[in-house]
């Protein structure tokens, strides 16, 4: 209910084009009722043998309905899909919003295919929401207003005959099938869900499957669930169109009650036999207004359910940024302070507990430690993409809590893991991070990766489309262009998330180096699990646990044979 | 539209689609009946003055009628939704089938979302066709022309003017589709376009935020939905188009009747009995040329999904060898023989693979070493045979591998990849896999040997736990865990081993190294190594780059060697 409310909101905008829409939808009806009772004036009147002149009218008014029908149907359809329209573009600047400001940390169950589910076709099923589930309960009620009126003026049993048949069609039916059909079509969205993953694990799974010859058992489960499926899918069907039929059923026999009706007053002169000629066929094609409306509790039910999921993102970000009391700045020169910093993903795995260190401007630092020990969760508490759970940070001597994150991101440029490339040209991917960026800047920072020479023997340089997440370079040449746009503009602190991972060895060693030395006396962690080449590095941390085990040069560290040198016994050979 | 795939799965249905006919058919005589039968009461009424209890037996008749079309037409419904429920099971899985026996390589070139799209709204999609398209086809074959047939003899003029009228709709139908198919093509490639758009911003959010462009971002989110909602509009302004011209024909042509009747009523040539039921029959006459609009909309949806879906179909299988041998079922270890083998992917414009030729002796331990992308997971995909060599042939025990019936051959294998699939299925499902043979005390032996039983306790629901997607989470070293032990339950006396190139803490590195040293006891192993430990205890070293073999030997004699393994290992034994 809460969700109908806050969705009928978001319509009230574009109320004034919906009632225009409305009005049109209501009009064609009329006219097509027009055109029939008209018609059947016409005839009625003409078997009489009048002279011609008395049914010029009735020909004109056969003429007018039988075009203004279509021409207000088509209006009706523009006006009411261009507001509709209108309203999903809105949303969708709504929702994109909403996950700007939680992205990424409250959005970690959700897969980016999820949230372009979100974005695209969950608004897409909102569409349906005016289009199948306001408009045409409206259109009916007004419809039935009209000819009942009318009807009532002559015989008000029959014009109560047409209500119940309204009533019946238009509420009856459609709760009647929501009745039955609910914990069925509850269950196919679940069931076509779990086949949907069941789907998804098979083909990502192609490769054990085949090598462990699982396909039997995979395809035994697999038409377990799709012959569920069906199964229901025929139950809910039968419902449906069970409903449908009735509807034509209760439709046909109100139109006898009506003439059973009109009959006796035909008989007692109080109305003509062209009346009963009219009323008939009125009446018939007036329940084209209410027929479609056993089918709308499918459309509601759909629109409310993505409109739940919807909301749902937009609620997300009320918990994210807790209100810590504010820290005072502290002292010293130190360019990065982490105090007693505790953090959790969930609160029974905790990653970092009393975590703290700090780093003096222009040190460049080593974080290594094994998978899962916390180390890119730092950058993201770094970056304040994520907010800590006690604890503070400090940047320049002042707390996380006093800056806005877009103010503490000023002071970092990083490459993380999954640094995404975007599509279009390389130019573009420039661009979209600096907006206001040279041709002078991107060819210095392709220089600093190493990726200069290859994109200058590209027949269009740094305009040459590198296709959808950059899948037309390879993956050593995607990298160095992650850490090419890291490089572009000097920030005061540098964050490396495995830069070299995907780079053979000595292009790795010379892009490390170069980034150095394009560093002079600003601040560098680098995250790495490669531990050759770290004696440059001013201090390594190792990371375990959630805390500093071990911190102090490569060559201290070595010396003092603990976690660091273990780790190097183990490190990879080749 | 008359999709050729589509129509012949409809084959196996014969009977009920003669049913559908059968049933139109009636749904017809019944619309003929109920206008005859309400004519005849209007004009009783209305000129013979007839009263209600005259007309007491057409009332009966209308009742018995109006069920019967109300009964038809739901049957009709079930009997197509039955035809189009029943297709769409079979599609899915034979789809599902096809996919796997075409198997990784090929499918690799498919993204998972498209995949996974044409098992869900790509084959309910169909249903449409079924449903609505087909059933269509039929009563705009049977409803108007009977109706004709009706009319024909009673008033001759509007037969004709039916007659004349009735083949615009299809005509404009055509012009307009026509029009329309260009707009529409050229329409939905700009809403794809703006689709993948929407998903890079979705996909690239946090490397925008970490960049602090992602609130700039709003101001290409709106262009992008305005572009998207004119984009949408357009396509529907032309769908609006086709049922204006339609709705436009059918009404003009009802009043055009209308008016023909009615002048002709009123000259005296025409009972207003054939009049009025000719009035009554008009718009049944219509209404089925009018919604054919929506059926072909329909229709041209589901092929879309159609060629997709037969597209996958048509993918070829790798149709093996007849007579394939069955090897003996023995634990003895083989011998293996690479003979100048080529192999290039087909998406690929690099060879994996270049004449490449070694032999491994029965019971030896051999690492595999080389950099990203020299060929060496290659190896492991020729010799599982997941692909095959396009020159060159691979011989175990002097017997050629690609006449070996694949399956038996798996099951012979041990393989242990770096990252296992974990299925969305029980831990023990998950160990066993598609093992029959295998009891509960085995699956607990091999948890046992690769040190993951005492796990595997700790979980809610020990062996029955649900893992992977929705399941309980595993780590890195869990996975690996469950991967070896897969290979235990296997007992298969060749190993193929995937070493992981990320780190694990130094604890489950020991426990990992114990249990893969137990499982390749006495066996044949293949490793593709990344570090130093196990290539120094391998009995040969195989140096591989960009898909040759560039030197052999054990870890002492390369290193005298001082080639390339030389160079690649110097920065650890300066290290060490």
């Amino acid at each position: 209910m809460k969700t109908c409310i806050t969705l009928l909101k978001l319509f009230a905008p574009a109320l004034p084009t919906m009632l225009l829409a409305l009005l049109a939808a209501w009009l064609c009806m009329l006219t097509s009722i027009g055109l029939m009772a008209s018609a059947a004036y016409l005839i009625a009147r003409a078997a009489l043998h009048p002279m011609i002149y008395e049914l010029s009218i009735a020909i004109v008014a056969v003429r007018f309905f039988g075009i203004s029908r279509a021409v207000l149907r088509y209006a009706e359809r523009y006006i009411s899909h261009d507001a509709t329209f209108r309203i999903l573009t809105n949303l969708r600047i709504f929702c994109y919003a909403c996950l700007e400001k939680i992205a990424p940390a409250k959005l970690v169950g959700y897969k980016s295919g999820e949230l372009f589910g979100l974005l695209i076709e969950e608004i897409d099923v909102l569409k349906d929401f005016y289009l199948r589930v306001l408009s045409p309960p409206l259109t009916a009620v007004l419809t039935l207003a009209t000819i009942s009126g009318i009807l009532f003026f002559y015989s008000p049993t029959a014009a109560i005959w047409l209500i119940m048949a309204f009533i019946m069609i238009g509420l009856g039916l459609p709760y009647l099938a929501y009745h039955f059909n609910r914990s069925g079509s509850t269950y196919l969205r679940e069931a076509k869900g779990i086949y949907k993953s069941e789907c998804i694990d098979i083909i990502h799974g192609l490769n054990d499957i085949k090598v462990f010859h699982y396909d039997e058992k995979k395809f035994a489960i697999n038409q377990r669930i799709a012959s569920q499926i069906t199964t229901q899918e025929r139950k809910v069907f039968r419902t449906t169109a069970l409903a449908d039929a009735g509807a034509d059923l209760i439709a046909n026999w109100t139109l006898l009650a009506i003439l059973a009706c009109l009959i006796p007053l035909v008989r007692s002169n109080q109305i003509s036999g062209i009346h009963l000629a009219v009323f008939t066929l009125a009446v018939q094609s007036s329940f084209e207004a209410v027929l479609p409306l056993p089918s709308v509790w499918h459309y509601c039910l759909a629109g409310l359910d993505a409109a739940k999921n919807l909301f749902k993102i937009s609620q997300l970000d009320i918990a994210l940024h807790p209100t810590a009391k504010t820290h005072p700045n502290c002292q010293g020169n130190k360019a990065l302070l982490i105090d007693k910093l505790d953090f959790f993903y969930k609160p029974d795995t905790p990653v970092f507990k009393n975590l703290s260190f700090s780093i003096v401007a222009g040190e460049k630092i080593a974080i290594v430690g094994a998978s899962g020990s916390g180390k890119s969760t730092l950058f993201n508490l770094l970056l304040r993409l994520w907010e800590q759970n006690f604890g503070m940070l400090y940047l320049n001597n002042v707390p996380y809590d006093a800056m806005t994150g877009e103010t503490v991101r000023q002071a970092f440029r990083a490459i993380t893991q999954n640094t995404y490339i975007f599509q279009g040209t390389i130019a573009d991917n420039f661009r979209i991070l600096y907006p206001d960026c040279t041709e002078a800047e991107i060819l210095t920072a392709l220089q600093k990766a190493q990726l200069h020479d290859f994109i200058l023997s590209l027949k269009n340089g740094i305009h040459t489309d590198i296709g959808e997440d950059g899948n037309q370079l390879s993956g050593g040449q995607r990298q160095r262009l992650a850490i090419a746009r890291a490089l572009c503009r000097p920030t005061p602190i540098l964050l490396l998330d495995e830069p070299t991972a995907s780079l053979d060895s000595i292009t790795a060693q010379h892009i490390m180096d170069t980034i150095i030395k394009t560093l002079d006396n600003r601040t560098m962690l680098l995250i790495t699990h490669d531990l050759r080449g770290l004696a440059s590095m001013d201090r390594i941390m190792v990371l375990k646990d959630g805390q500093v085990i071990e911190q102090g040069s490569y060559h201290e560290l070595l010396r003092k044979k603990g976690e660091f040198s273990t780790m190097l016994t183990y490190q990879r050979a080749l | 539209m008359l999709n050729k795939h589509l129509i012949k799965e409809i084959k196996p249905y014969k009977k009920k689609f003669v049913l559908l006919f059968m049933l139109s058919i009636t749904n017809a005589v019944c619309t003929i009946s109920i206008a005859y039968a309400l004519m005849k009461i209007i004009n009783g009424v209305f000129l013979a003055d007839m009263n209600l209890k005259e007309a007491a037996p057409f009332f009966a008749m209308l009742l018995f009628l109006m069920f019967a079309k109300a009964f038809v037409r739901w049957q009709n419904q079930l009997t197509a939704h039955d035809i189009s429920l029943s297709i769409q099971q079979k599609l899915r899985n034979r789809l599902l089938n096809h996919i796997v026996t075409v198997g990784p390589e090929e499918m690799s070139q498919e993204k998972t979302g498209d995949l996974v799209t044409l098992f869900t709204n790509g084959i309910e999609g169909l249903d449409d066709y079924f449903t609505k398209f087909l059933p269509q086809v039929v009563t705009v074959g049977i409803i108007p022309p009977l109706i004709l047939v009706a009319v024909l003899p009673m008033d001759w003029i509007s037969a004709l003017l039916f007659c004349l009228t009735a083949p615009l709709i299809p005509l404009f139908m055509m012009l307009i589709g026509r029009l329309a198919g260009n707009a529409n093509a050229k329409q939905w490639k700009t809403l794809s376009t703006l689709s993948i758009h929407f998903l890079e911003l979705l996909e690239g959010l946090t490397t925008l935020k970490i960049f602090n462009q992602s609130i700039n971002q709003i101001k290409e989110v709106t262009r992008l939905s305005n572009d998207f909602r004119d984009a949408t509009l357009k396509v529907l302004r032309l769908a609006f188009l086709s049922s204006f011209v339609l709705e436009l024909i059918s009404t003009l042509s009802i009043a055009l009747i209308a008016i023909g009747i009615g002048l002709r009523l009123l000259q005296g040539n025409l009972a207003f009995e054939t009049a009025f039921l000719v009035l009554l029959l008009a718009p049944e006459f219509y209404q089925p040329l009018r919604q054919s609009g929506a059926a072909f909309h329909a229709a041209m949806t589901a092929t879309t999904a159609a060629d997709q879906i037969y597209r996958i179909l048509k993918k070829p299988l790798n149709i093996p060898h007849t007579n394939l041998q069955r090897i003996e079922k023995t634990t003895v270890p083989f011998s293996i023989q690479f003979e100048d083998i080529s192999f290039r992917y087909q998406q690929e414009r690099e060879i994996a693979l270049r004449g490449l030729t070694f032999s491994i002796e029965a019971g030896k331990h051999i690492a595999i070493v080389g950099g990203s992308g020299a060929g060496k997971s290659t190896i492991f995909q020729l010799l599982l045979q997941l692909v095959q060599p396009q020159k060159g042939e691979i011989k175990i025990n002097d017997l050629s591998l690609c006449s070996i019936d694949p399956v038996y051959w798996r099951s012979r294998i041990a393989y242990v990849p770096q990252m296992p699939h974990i299925f969305s299925a029980s831990v023990f499902d998950n160990i066993v896999l598609g093992n029959t043979v295998a009891d509960e005390n085995d699956v607990i032996a091999a948890a046992k040997a690769a040190a993951i039983h005492e796990f595997i306790l700790t979980l809610p629901e020990a062996y029955q736990t649900k893992l992977g997607d929705g399941g309980q989470p595993l780590s890195g070293g869990q996975m690996r865990r469950i991967a070896i032990a897969r290979a235990f339950l296997q007992d298969a006396p060749l190993i193929l081993l995937d070493e992981m190139t990320t780190g694990l803490d130094t604890k489950t590195e020991k426990i990992i190294a114990q249990s893969v040293a137990d499982l390749t006891y006495k066996k044949t192993v293949l490793t593709i190594a990344h570090r130093l430990d196990s290539v120094k205890k391998a009995d040969k070293i195989l140096v591989i780059e960009k898909g040759q073999l560039v030197e052999s030997g054990t870890h002492a004699e390369l290193l005298q060697k001082g080639g390339r393994y030389f160079t690649m290992t110097a920065a650890d034994r300066r290290n060490l």
